[in-house]
Parts: structure tokens; C-alpha cells; sequence
């Protein structure tokens, strides 16, 4: 009788002890909820440009005399929104999201505007200028294009393979997802691979007699964009190699680009055949739009 | 009330002083959480201050502008300019132009070194009817959403008045709302 009086009472402190464990779980469980739900929450980072930019715009614009300004940050990614500067407002917004953050900022009416909408740049060019003022992605100061071969290829690529490296392999699925999305590409793409590893022979199989040009990607660790054109068909694969080196040039301002001539079999058993290589941390998204329009620009 | 019920009682009582004391440190937690961790962002003070500079230094704004040259003098206030109150104020609503200013409002007053109106002149107001308001609601205190906050900056400057240079104080006032 004793015994179970105490196993009641043992019961019931136990009893507590769980309660008590339990909303401290919750508590704990909630809280951590909260910090990444915060953490991973872009709306904080695009309010925080959305004023900082707009605060910029009102600082050049009242500036007496002339003035560039390059804005970068090193806190926080700039290249990962778009941003469009209209009449009195800065807009950005994360890629193919609705969701966009505001704020306005103030100028000289005086002045007459020239505000770009600037897609995931990695610098925003502020200038004033005599009675002009300019938000851009650059300061006007292009890299020289390179002179590209001046032969007629309109309408020749119809059918293009996207090969890519393990590494790169990421660049080729995100080529197609946007050639996919695109409404009148004017040429069918395919990929010769998807993410698993397939040996070179396996992908130069696939492709054999059925495509037009092949594009590859790969990556590496220098930060030097190197482009390859195809031995055969030189003079073909080097204008399509131009054409993507330069969109390239436009793209990644600072990085210095080269094209070459190719050694590699698997865009080199084909027609035309270009091989883009990148550093590994390059904007994919970039990397792809440049590629793509490259080859739209190729036919015409 | 005999032992056995005066024992279960006080259990009890002591279970409810645990839970008040995990309710304690669970809130603890949470007050925690959102103290350190910042999800508005105030840029009031750096806007005023940019707002002010901008009133200063911009071609089309307070400080004297050679008509020949057009250089501006920041810092250098023309009386004749600043008597001229409906034109200033037009200027300046062109000079830091917004199509619908929401977000900040000003008066600036023209001072001599003992802080009195320069020769009784009246404030010029940008963006007047906001900040009329804004002004107002600041004053009260409230920190609500629909209240301001004010934000006073002295600058000193000298008065370009009949030829001569005088000293003079530009008092700028900034209402920036709190939404």
C-alpha cells in the first residue's frame, strides 16, 4: 500500500518533468524556426538595397558638378535581383518572382533621366553628368568587342547539343531550362547527358549525325573565360566562339577572355563546335543568356 | 486541512511555481530571439542627413548660385533668394523632385548667431502639406506607425545680404514619417 502511494507520487512528478521538457522543446524548436526563417528570408537583403540604392540616387543627383559613382557590396549580393530604376522609385525583385520591394528616391527634375532596369549585375554605375543623369550596369566603358569572322551563317544551326563536364554540368541543364522557356528559339536543343557522369565515347555516340553544332561547358578554378572553337569548320565554330566571347566580355566586364582553337574530340567530330570555360563561381544564369544569345545572334 | 492534503497542496503550489518559471525562460527565449535578430530596417537618420546635404549642396537648391558662372557657394545663402519665398519653394520641390513624396518633408529657417529669424523671415517649406502633418504628429511623441520623427540640423553659414557676407545660422527640420 505504502509502495504505490510513493509510485503515484512518482508518477505524478514525472508527469511534470515531461510537460515541462516538452514546451521547452517547443520553445527552443520555435525560436530556431524563427532565426531561419529570418535567415533564409531575401526580403530583409532587397529592403536593404532598395534604400541604399535609393539613398545613392538621392546623393548623385544633388551633387553640384559631375560625378560617377560605381556602387558594389560586399555584405550582401547585388547580382542576385534585378533592379529597375523608373520615374522617383527603385524596384527589385528576385528573377521570374512577382514579389518586388520599393522605395523611393529623389532627383533633379532638371536633369533628364536615363534609368536602365539592371538584371543581377555585380556593380551599379551612378553618374551625373553636365544635365544628365544615368543609373546603368556600367560606366560606358565596354571591353573592345573582338572582330568576328564576317561569313553568313543565317539559319544554319538547326539542331544543337549541349555537352557539359561534371562540373559544368549545371550550366548545360540551366542552357536548356532557358532554352526551353524561350518562345521562338529558331533551333531544337538537346542535352548529351543528364547529371550522372557518362563516359565521352557514350556522348559522341548519342550525337553522332544528328546535330549541328555542339556547345560544352566546363569549368575552372582561374578566373579567366576561355572560349574554344572547333578545328573543323574553323572559320564557322570561331564566329559562333566570337559572338559568345563577347557576350561574355559584356556579361563579366573585369575578366579577361580568350578564344582558341580547339584540340577536344567531342566538338570537333561534329560541324560547328565552340567550348566555353569558366571560372566554377560564375552567375550560371549569366554564363547560359550569354551562350544562348550568342547563338540566336549566329542565326540571324 | 490534514497533512496528507496539505502535502499534495503545496506539491501543486510548487508545480505551478515551475511552470511560471518555464514560461519565464521560454519568453526569455523568444524576446531573445527578437531582440538580436533585426528585421526593419531605419534609415531615418542617414536620410536626414543626406536631405539636408542635398538642400545644401544641390546646384538648384538654397545656397547661392553665381548667374554668370553658375557655380554654386554651399554654404553661402542669398537673402534676396530666400525672401523670396514662393520661389524657393518651388525650386526646391524641383531640385529634389518627387512625384508624390511620401516618405520626407522639411522647413528650413534662415537664423542669426543668437538663433532669431534672419530679419523676420518665415521658413521656406519643402513638401509643406506632409509636413505639416508629419511635423505635428511628431511632436506628440507616439512612435506608432502613423506618427514621425523629427529631426533638427544647424548648419552655420553666411548671409550674401546687400553685398556684404554676414554670419547666419541655416536651421533645417526634417520630418520623416514612421510607416
Amino acid at each position: 500500500m505504502h509502495n504505490k502511494k510513493r509510485n503515484r507520487k512518482g508518477f505524478f512528478i514525472s508527469y511534470w518533468v515531461l510537460i515541462e521538457g516538452l514546451l521547452i522543446s517547443i520553445a527552443i524548436v520555435a525560436t530556431f524556426q524563427y532565426i531561419n526563417g529570418v535567415k533564409n528570408d531575401t526580403l530583409f537583403e532587397q529592403k536593404y538595397f532598395a534604400r541604399d540604392l535609393a539613398l545613392m540616387a538621392d546623393t548623385v543627383s544633388t551633387v553640384p558638378g559631375d560625378v560617377t559613382y560605381t556602387y558594389s557590396d560586399s555584405k550582401a549580393d547585388l547580382s542576385a535581383y534585378e533592379y529597375h530604376f523608373t520615374k522617383n522609385l527603385v524596384e527589385i525583385k528576385e528573377s521570374g518572382k512577382d514579389l518586388s520591394v520599393t522605395y523611393p528616391f529623389y532627383y533633379d527634375n532638371s536633369l533628364s533621366p536615363n534609368f536602365q532596369s539592371i538584371l543581377k549585375p555585380d556593380q551599379i554605375v551612378f553618374s551625373k553628368k553636365g544635365a544628365s543623369l544615368d543609373i546603368s550596369k556600367t560606366s560606358g566603358k565596354k571591353p573592345a568587342a573582338e572582330l568576328c569572322p564576317a561569313i553568313d551563317t543565317k539559319g544554319t544551326l538547326n539542331i544543337i547539343s549541349v555537352d557539359s563536364s561534371d562540373g559544368a554540368w549545371d550550366m548545360a541543364d540551366r542552357l536548356y531550362k532557358r532554352f526551353l522557356a524561350m518562345p521562338n528559339a529558331g533551333f531544337q536543343l538537346s542535352l548529351t547527358r543528364q547529371q550522372d557522369p557518362t563516359a565521352l565515347e557514350d556522348r559522341l555516340d548519342k550525337i553522332s549525325g544528328t546535330t549541328d553544332a555542339v556547345v560544352s561547358f566546363d569549368v575552372s578554378d582561374q578566373d579567366v573565360i576561355h572560349v574554344y572553337a572547333s578545328k573543323n569548320s574553323f572559320q564557322d565554330s570561331d564566329k559562333l566562339a566570337c559572338l559568345i566571347i563577347n557576350n561574355l566580355k559584356d556579361e563579366f566586364q573585369s575578366v579577361p577572355a580568350y578564344r582558341l582553337e580547339s584540340e577536344e574530340k567531342i566538338i570537333n567530330k561534329h560541324g560547328v563546335g565552340v567550348k566555353v570555360v569558366v571560372k566554377n563561381d560564375k552567375a550560371p544564369d549569366r554564363v547560359t543568356a550569354a551562350v544562348l544569345d550568342a547563338l540566336r545572334e549566329y542565326n540571324g | 486541512m490534514d497533512k496528507k492534503a496539505g502535502i499534495t497542496f503545496s506539491t501543486l503550489l510548487f508545480s505551478f511555481f515551475r511552470l511560471f518559471i518555464l514560461f519565464l525562460v521560454a519568453f526569455s527565449l523568444v524576446l531573445f530571439a527578437h531582440f538580436f535578430v533585426k528585421t526593419k530596417i531605419d534609415i531615418s537618420d542617414a536620410e536626414s542627413g543626406i536631405f539636408a546635404q542635398s538642400i545644401i549642396n544641390s546646384p538648384n537648391g538654397i545656397s547661392y548660385k553665381d548667374p554668370v558662372t553658375k557655380r554654386v557657394y554651399p554654404g553661402i545663402v542669398d537673402y534676396t533668394t530666400f525672401s523670396n519665398k514662393a520661389g524657393l519653394e518651388a525650386q526646391l520641390n524641383n531640385a529634389l523632385y518627387l512625384e508624390k513624396n511620401s516618405i520626407i518633408a522639411g522647413a528650413i529657417e534662415l537664423l542669426t548667431v543668437d538663433m532669431k529669424p534672419y530679419r523676420s523671415l518665415s521658413p521656406i517649406y519643402y513638401n509643406k502639406d506632409y509636413y505639416d502633418v508629419w511635423y505635428t504628429m511628431g511632436k506628440t511623441g507616439y512612435m506608432g506607425l502613423g506618427s514621425a520623427k523629427i529631426r533638427e540640423k544647424l548648419y552655420p553659414v553666411l548671409i550674401r545680404d546687400s553685398g556684404e557676407l554676414k554670419q547666419g545660422i541655416l536651421k533645417i527640420t526634417i520630418a520623416i514619417p514612421n510607416s
